[in-house]
């Protein structure tokens, strides 16, 4: 039998505009998700390191558990004036397992700029300096426990 | 919420990182590396012929040597020539052929003397493990203890395949990452090209296809996200159209096939596969299983439309290289390909030599395709009596490119003329028509590379031409250069020219005219 298929050449995820980022939060530099006060009992150090360049902004996102992970939302998301050769912020949260996921968006256009696959060529990072034995990392690679503190310093590439 | 979502499609992206190891775990490797190291300096002892698997000298080479015999006129040119060439660092020896940093050699030709220069690859990659003076990051078949954290597959992209010349530059081709450009005078490196904004450091796999009209075809393939792109670039370099097919489970697909109207590809049964990692792969070629009971796929894709193919299934097989490929009528089209019957070659020969042994594999031999593309339906024969004699390296003149076509140029072993090596020790030129073979068996000291066929511009394609090719000579150590007049093969070199050194055995290389 003959068959043809069609595949959309743009049909990938395409990057999408930090825009509505920047303009929702111009004066917030740490939007925590609701949570109650009482349960944020512990604090999370977040280093990112490795930052080539102080133009543009650091956008970091706490997620808890794999299901965040896995792109089911985040507990938080901070945009950070970048500079050299780090950065760090330092949130209440509730004690948990997290990962961290951060970017570097070099020229503030807010995207996160990918070639035509979806992959990344401005600098990113996760916890652990995870990378993923095959492909991209995974929950496991990239997860730590916070119990009353924990520090997560990570190596952008 | 939108806000957090879009922050979260954004860092989603990571999700697409090529697939690499990420050589974070502790292996064997270096271990290992050390005893194959010991294994392979041992049998080099007693088995000459292996010096053509030692590294190059780390500095390059540079030597100008007499021609011997009659050097044509009107050949003028460089021949260029790329291959896995430092296969050590430190003691601690690659496991696979195709993992070592690629070196760039350059023969210029054209009288009584030949200037040769060789030069290794200065991928960001060996510029990262010069400096560690360790191996950092995973090579195709070996990933070292304690790596580097890793940005994508250019970070282990050692540009060790083949070379294209094109649009006025050169470039040192890998087959999963950036092609790295390379200074065409003295061979240093330029750095990895970026031919365009939306395809920075999507792959571009080590045999484009140059079409008549000058432009060029090449495809590139993401086997995590089992995603292979197409490319095609104008004449002048321009990225003129892009295309990825989804296609799910995928291989490492290593050349194509250009006609008039297709590209085709064929996708073998040796399928990527991110459950072996679970189960103890350590290295993108152990990501890979063998599924014989698999159909093979040939792609057809219309030029006109590369989001636009037809898929035709093959026995399970493995094909490294085509020969030409044309438009056999409207809905017919017709090539030549190197088959084998599955792909040990890879799991066998091309570690043995590593480790200084014999690897027993399946050979491949010449075979004819043939696609009915209205019937959806491909038939394939060998072209040798009972398959005995396997051959690799097809090269034919390219003035047919992509037309009908009579003669193919080709490494070849025959079982009738055993040497000690079990490498390739012919050079074939195979009339595809009437099946007439003229032979040239090379001296039983010597393991023939790759050959060319160079058309001589004064006269008509596939009736002038020359046949041009290195060999490295294991009594006297040395890698000579040899010229053939193509349709006197079986005559022997017109003209040849000895190095006062051997260089590693390579892959590929390109003929640039004067």
């Amino acid at each position: 039998m003959l068959t043809t298929h069609r595949s959309h050449p743009h049909a990938l995820p395409a990057a999408c505009a930090l825009a509505a980022l920047f303009a929702g939060l111009l004066s917030i530099a740490v939007h925590a998700q609701a949570e109650p006060a009482a349960a944020s009992s512990a604090t999370l150090t977040i280093t990112v390191t490795g930052i080539e360049s102080a133009e543009g902004i650091i956008a970091v996102e706490v997620l808890r558990g794999e299901a965040q992970f896995k792109g089911e939302g985040s507990t938080a998301s901070m945009l950070l004036p970048a500079a050299t050769p780090a950065v760090t912020v330092q949130l209440p949260l509730p004690a948990g397992e997290y990962a961290v996921r951060v970017m570097h968006d070099e020229d503030s256009n807010g995207e996160l700029k990918t070639n035509m696959l979806g992959m990344p060529t401005e600098p990113w990072g996760m916890s652990n300096d995870a990378t993923g034995k095959f492909g991209p990392p995974k929950w496991d690679d990239a997860r730590f426990a916070l119990e009353d503190s924990a520090t997560q310093t990570i190596t952008l590439r | 919420m939108t806000s957090r979502r879009t922050v979260l499609k954004q860092l989603s992206a990571l999700s697409l990182l090529p697939a690499a190891a990420a050589a974070r775990e502790p292996s064997v490797a270096t271990t290992a590396g050390t005893q194959r190291q010991r294994a392979f300096a041992n049998a080099l002892a007693e088995q000459p012929w292996l010096g053509g698997y030692r590294s190059a000298a780390p500095s390059g080479y540079d030597s100008e040597v007499t021609v011997q015999g009659r050097w044509p006129e009107a050949l003028q040119g460089v021949l260029y020539r790329n291959g896995p060439a430092l296969h050590e660092l430190q003691q601690d020896r690659y496991r696979h052929w195709f993992d070592g940093d690629g070196m760039l050699q350059s023969f210029a030709l054209g009288g009584a003397a030949l200037r040769h220069r060789g030069r290794v690859i200065e991928t960001p990659k060996l510029l990262a493990e010069r400096a560690a003076q360790r191996r950092l990051f995973p090579a195709f078949d070996t990933t070292p203890a304690g790596g580097a954290p890793m940005n994508g597959a250019d970070d282990m992209n050692p540009a060790n395949i083949s070379v294209l010349a094109h649009h006025d530059r050169l470039y040192a081709l890998w087959e999963a990452g950036s092609a790295v450009e390379m200074n065409p005078d003295d061979l240093s490196t330029i750095g990895l090209r970026r031919f365009s904004e939306a395809t920075e450091g999507v792959p571009f796999a080590a045999h484009p296809r140059l079409d008549r009209d000058g432009s060029l075809w090449n495809f590139g393939y993401l086997s995590s996200a089992g995603a292979l792109v197409l490319w095609h670039l104008d004449r002048a370099g321009k990225v003129a159209d892009t295309s990825v097919l989804r296609l799910g489970a995928m291989s490492m697909p290593h050349d194509m096939v250009l006609t008039e109207r297709y590209l085709v590809l064929l996708i073998p049964p040796y399928l990527y596969d991110t459950a072996l990692a679970d189960q103890g792969a350590q290295t993108f070629l152990e990501m890979h299983r063998w599924q014989p009971e698999e159909a093979t796929r040939a792609l057809v894709i219309d030029k006109n439309d590369l989001s636009n193919f037809q898929t035709i299934e093959l026995p399970a097989q493995w094909v490294f290289h085509f020969g030409n490929g044309y438009d056999d009528g409207k809905d017919r089209l017709r090539f030549h390909g190197m088959r084998a019957p599955e792909p040990s070659i890879l799991t066998g020969e091309f570690r043995a030599v590593m480790r200084g042994d014999h690897g027993a594999s399946a050979p491949a031999t010449l075979y004819e395709y043939t696609l009915d593309l209205k019937r959806g339906i491909g038939s394939e024969s060998p072209l040798f009596a009972n398959g005995a004699v396997s051959a690799e390296f097809p090269s034919f003149d390219p003035r047919q490119r992509s037309l009908r076509y009579e003669q193919l140029v080709m490494l070849s072993a025959d079982p009738r003329h055993p040497t000690p090596h079990g490498q390739f020790s012919q050079v074939r030129r195979s009339h595809l028509g009437t099946g007439a073979q003229d032979v040239f068996n090379y001296p039983i000291s010597q393991i023939p590379e790759e050959h060319l066929y160079v058309p001589d511009p004064a006269r008509r394609a596939e009736q002038g031409g020359w046949i041009i090719g290195t060999a490295y000579d294991f009594t006297a150590d040395r890698t000579v250069l040899n010229l053939f007049a193509a349709e006197q093969l079986s005559d022997g070199p017109i003209a040849s020219a000895t190095l006062p050194y051997a260089t590693p055995l390579g892959l590929h290389g390109t003929f640039v005219p004067a």
